[in-house]
């Protein structure tokens, strides 16, 4: 029983790092409609420059804080110079200036700081006794600053989402440009905005797992899969859908990878995918997404 | 002379300058094996193989606009069936290419199935799952292929008898017919494909799926066999990877492959007939040169400002960019009309009036004899 | 002066111009309809006004030349369209819709609006928690013209309102339309395919014709001569 719960709490955990870059992905998406496959790689670049912050005798908050405020303006600038000029319905080339994004980003964080894994500090208590007892499991401070931060900024891109007349403003830009340009919003801000959001919300998950993972090159690559399969299962439009999904597939992952052995840790990513493939077979706008409604 | 030159289609200079081209093409093959070195033939054949696994890829997402994050996934399936029944089973290589190519249509028509409940982005991340989970599963079968340390000792031999292909040299330059003879069926199944009534399905279902229906295109069929088509171009270029690397791991078919693979198809032109392959060259030998030039991560920043770049700087990729550079120099007008026809119907450019494939790739005058508008004029 | 005035301007797409040298204008209060058939330039008419596509030439409104102006800005300068298809953002729901079209008001008055345009088209205040997607073609064109309405415009632009309609419907909607201006004084420009229906609540009509625009004429004048019959159909 014990066993149990300690592996639904590591797929959690997991999970909630999964859904963390899924809200990322769902910034971009609600801003322009796009999938940044360079999310990820953002997301990492942002957590090196946390460290290069806290290199240089800022606090390790402080430093993650400011990675998050250069990251938003690079989200915002990579908007304005390598995808706004491609404009509407480029598609494949926006793909292409992500993947190139990616690998640059990739590469350049190998060139400044070097292939090997660094260390980053924790921002809460994290010597191997700071943890809460939970039904025998040890749930790790800094875990549970993660899911809380992760709750904090789902809960506030909701609300901005659903309330405020910047989030309606994105989401029309999202669903319908042309009709956002004729009610007065300016389109091209609404999609930086998106952007930069999308990169603030990835430098802080960045900066809050490079604790636990170590800080490296590769430390987003596997997340982004798992996000972007999050997003897909919660619905690119909806923040707790997303994180919901993310929460899923990483308690879902584990349990089935510890529990049948046939899957094992080799096929764990494996199982995720299925579900997504299963669920957009079923659903193809993802379980809490909006279905397109359209009468023609 | 002023530039650009115009040539009446169908002229004596329009002839020879068709045929030179292909003269040009043949001689360019015939002769490369004697102007490089071995190892530069051998890196020469691996481009080659790349381009055919993008002309299967153009396919799909270029002609029938549906992007795929996998093929690197069909790819491995082709590599790794012929790497276990040539090695594990001694099946030879003939029989191991077919039969991968045919376990990647059957594979390619089941991804393909949830592309006719989703679409664009969704689509994508379906294709990305599938080529995700193939490195896993090679890893979990490890008995079978290998696994994360590889499988070893897939060759192709050439036929005994003939002194061209005999010794390594040799044996090297088989390799490079066998590709490019591979490259030229595959652009042949494409451009057959393309040009005929399937082509104009594919074309109407890309631009507007509503029309297409309503015109009578079997959509689930042509979106499952197109992708189911495309996976076996794929398939075949991974076959003729494992027999010319001889080394086969996980990471080879990773989802690097898959990028790589995108990248080479757009920096080519997308949707265009030999895009495809300047797009592999480029993408197979730019990091060899970038890491001449250095060592290290710095290559992979070049790799990635230059992805970047060649997007701004060459939006319709190679093949537009060169067909505009080249209408420049050369026009080829139609044929003034025959006495009694009506005086409108020449003054429309041909393509505009003949070109139901619409190639959105290439501009609208170009000198390359399109396949669609020539069969209309015929 | 004129609330709007329009004169040799010119647009299109890309490749040619669609109109060339239009010359138009609205005055304070007033519905103007300009009629025209099929591929007579009708939409581009309305997009090059509002911004949304290159234009030259003048454009004033209230005597402040927009030509130069983005399609936000236009907005902001009290200039609503009803688009063509009607642009409903068919994921959100009918209210988010509607508040999206008071996006450039910031929000003050909010309330009145929306209850002021769901007593004048119940049948949206019914749907107002449903997907705007699901409504009907009617019910999007109601929508269309309220969501305009919200920004608390100077001036309606409507492309062809009747498009896709039932002929009762269209009455219906252009008896709507000329409640709006009755009541409160808005000026309305309407570009329409179905000239009868129209000229009914236009004051004043200006025919399009490939591109190149008629002088204005009252609206009783154009609805007893033949020159709309000709004009449609080439004769």
């Amino acid at each position: 029983m014990d066993l149990l719960i300690a592996r639904i709490v590591d797929g959690f955990n997991n999970g909630v790092v999964y859904g963390f870059l899924a809200l990322a992905l769902v910034c971009v998406y609600r801003g322009t409609g796009h999938l940044n496959l360079a999310q990820g790689e953002m997301a990492m670049f942002s957590a090196f420059i946390a460290y290069a912050l806290h290199a240089v005798g800022f606090p390790v908050v402080l430093a993650i804080l400011g990675a998050v405020a250069i990251g938003f303006i690079a989200g915002g600038v990579v908007e304005r110079v390598l995808i706004r000029p491609l404009g509407h319905g480029a598609d494949y080339s926006i793909l292409l200036v992500t993947i190139g994004l990616f690998l640059v980003l990739n590469a350049g964080a190998g060139v400044i700081w070097g292939g090997d894994p660094l260390t980053f500090p924790a921002a809460v208590p994290s010597a191997p006794d700071d943890y809460i007892s939970f039904f025998g499991t040890r749930l790790r401070y800094q875990q549970l600053l993660i899911l809380a931060v992760l709750l904090v900024v789902m809960t506030a891109l909701y609300l901005l989402f659903k309330y405020t007349r910047l989030g309606l403003a994105m989401r029309v830009t999202a669903g319908n440009p042309d009709s956002a340009r004729l009610l007065g919003m300016r389109v091209n801000q609404i999609n930086s905005l998106g952007w930069a959001l999308a990169a603030a919300v990835g430098a802080l998950v960045g900066g809050l797992i490079s604790p636990s993972t170590t800080l490296t090159t590769g430390m987003m690559f596997n997340f982004l899969i798992y996000a972007a399969a999050a997003a897909t299962l919660g619905g690119f439009d909806s923040p707790g859908g997303a994180v919901l999904a993310g929460i899923v597939l990483g308690v879902l992952e584990n349990l089935i990878g510890s529990y049948i052995s046939w899957v094992g840790s080799d096929l764990k990513q494996a199982v995720a995918l299925v579900i997504l493939l299963g669920v957009l077979m079923v659903r193809p706008t993802g379980l809490f997404g909006t279905k397109k409604v359209e009468r023609v | 002379m002023a530039l650009p030159l115009e040539i009446r289609a169908g002229s004596r200079v329009d002839l020879s300058w068709r045929l030179g081209r292909v003269l040009g093409i043949v001689l360019l093959v015939v002769t490369t094996p004697y102007l490089v070195e071995t190892f530069r033939l051998s890196q020469i054949t691996g481009a080659l193989i790349l381009a055919i696994a993008v002309v299967g890829l153009n396919l799909l997402s270029g002609f029938a606009g549906q992007i795929s994050l996998g093929h690197a996934a069909f790819f491995g399936i082709g590599a790794y069936t012929t790497g276990v029944m040539t090695v594990t089973y001694d099946y030879g290589v003939v029989t191991s290419i077919v039969a991968g190519m045919a376990l990647c249509f059957v594979v390619g028509v089941v991804v393909g199935l949830p592309a006719l409940r989703v679409q664009g982005m969704y689509l994508a991340l379906v294709t990305l799952a599938v080529g995700v989970l193939l490195p896993s599963l090679i890893r979990r079968f490890d008995d079978l292929t290998g696994g994360s340390s590889g499988l070893f000792g897939m060759t192709f031999d050439a036929p005994e008898g003939i002194t061209y292909f005999v010794g390594r040299a040799g044996q090297t330059v088989w390799l490079y017919y066998v590709t490019v003879v591979a490259l030229l069926l595959s652009c042949l199944v494409v451009w057959n494909l393309m040009t005929g009534r399937v082509g104009r399905a594919v074309i109407t279902l890309r631009d507007n799926e509503a029309a297409a229906t309503v015109m009578g295109v079997n959509r689930a069929f042509v979106r499952t066999v197109v992708f189911g088509i495309s996976a076996a171009i794929a398939g075949l270029a991974g076959s003729l990877f494992a027999v010319n690397s001889g080394v086969l791991t996980p990471e080879t078919v990773s989802l690097l492959l898959t990028i790589n693979l995108l990248v080479a198809m757009v920096l080519g032109g997308s949707g265009s007939f030999w895009g495809p392959v300047f797009g592999a060259f480029i993408i197979y030998f730019v990091p060899v040169w970038t890491s001449d030039l250095s060592q290290g991560p710095i290559s992979g920043v070049i790799f990635g400002a230059l992805v970047i770049a060649l997007v701004f700087v060459l939006p319709g990729g190679l093949a537009g960019g060169l067909t505009s550079l080249l209408r420049r120099l050369v026009i080829v007008v139609p044929q003034p009309p025959t006495q009694g026809e009506v005086d409108q119907t020449s003054s429309l450019p041909d393509d505009l009036s003949d070109d139901p494939a619409g190639f959105e790739a290439e501009p609208t005058t170009d000198p390359e004899p399109r396949p669609a508008a020539r069969l209309a004029r015929r | 002066m004129s609330l709007l005035r329009i004169s040799a301007m010119q647009a299109g797409y890309g490749a040619g111009d669609v109109l060339h040298g239009v010359d138009l204008t609205v005055e304070e209060g007033e519905i103007v309809v300009v009629l025209g058939a099929n591929g007579a330039g009708k939409t581009t008419l309305m997009r090059a006004v509002s911004g949304m596509i290159a234009r030259r030439g003048t454009i004033e409104l209230d005597g402040r030349s927009i030509i130069k102006a983005s399609a936000d800005a236009i907005v902001r300068d009290g200039l609503a369209q009803v688009p063509q298809g009607r642009g409903t953002v068919v994921d959100l729901t009918v209210e988010e819709n509607l508040r999206a079209g008071a996006h450039v008001r910031k929000g003050k008055g909010l309330a009145e609006d929306l209850e002021r345009w769901y007593t004048t088209y119940p049948r949206l205040a019914e749907r107002r928690k449903q997907k705007a997607g699901l409504l009907s073609g009617g019910e999007q064109q109601m929508l269309a013209i309220s969501r305009a309405m919200m920004s608390r415009p100077r001036l309606l632009l409507c492309d062809e309102p009747s498009l896709g309609l039932s002929p009762l419907l269209t009455e219906e909607l252009f008896a709507s339309l000329r409640q709006i201006n009755a009541e409160l004084g808005m000026s309305i420009l309407v570009v329409e395919q179905n000239a009868m229906i129209a000229l009914e609540i236009a004051a004043r009509g200006y025919l399009l014709e490939v591109g190149v625009m008629g002088a204005a004429r009252p609206a009783a004048e154009f609805a007893s001569d033949d020159s709309i019959r000709a004009a449609y159909l080439g004769a």
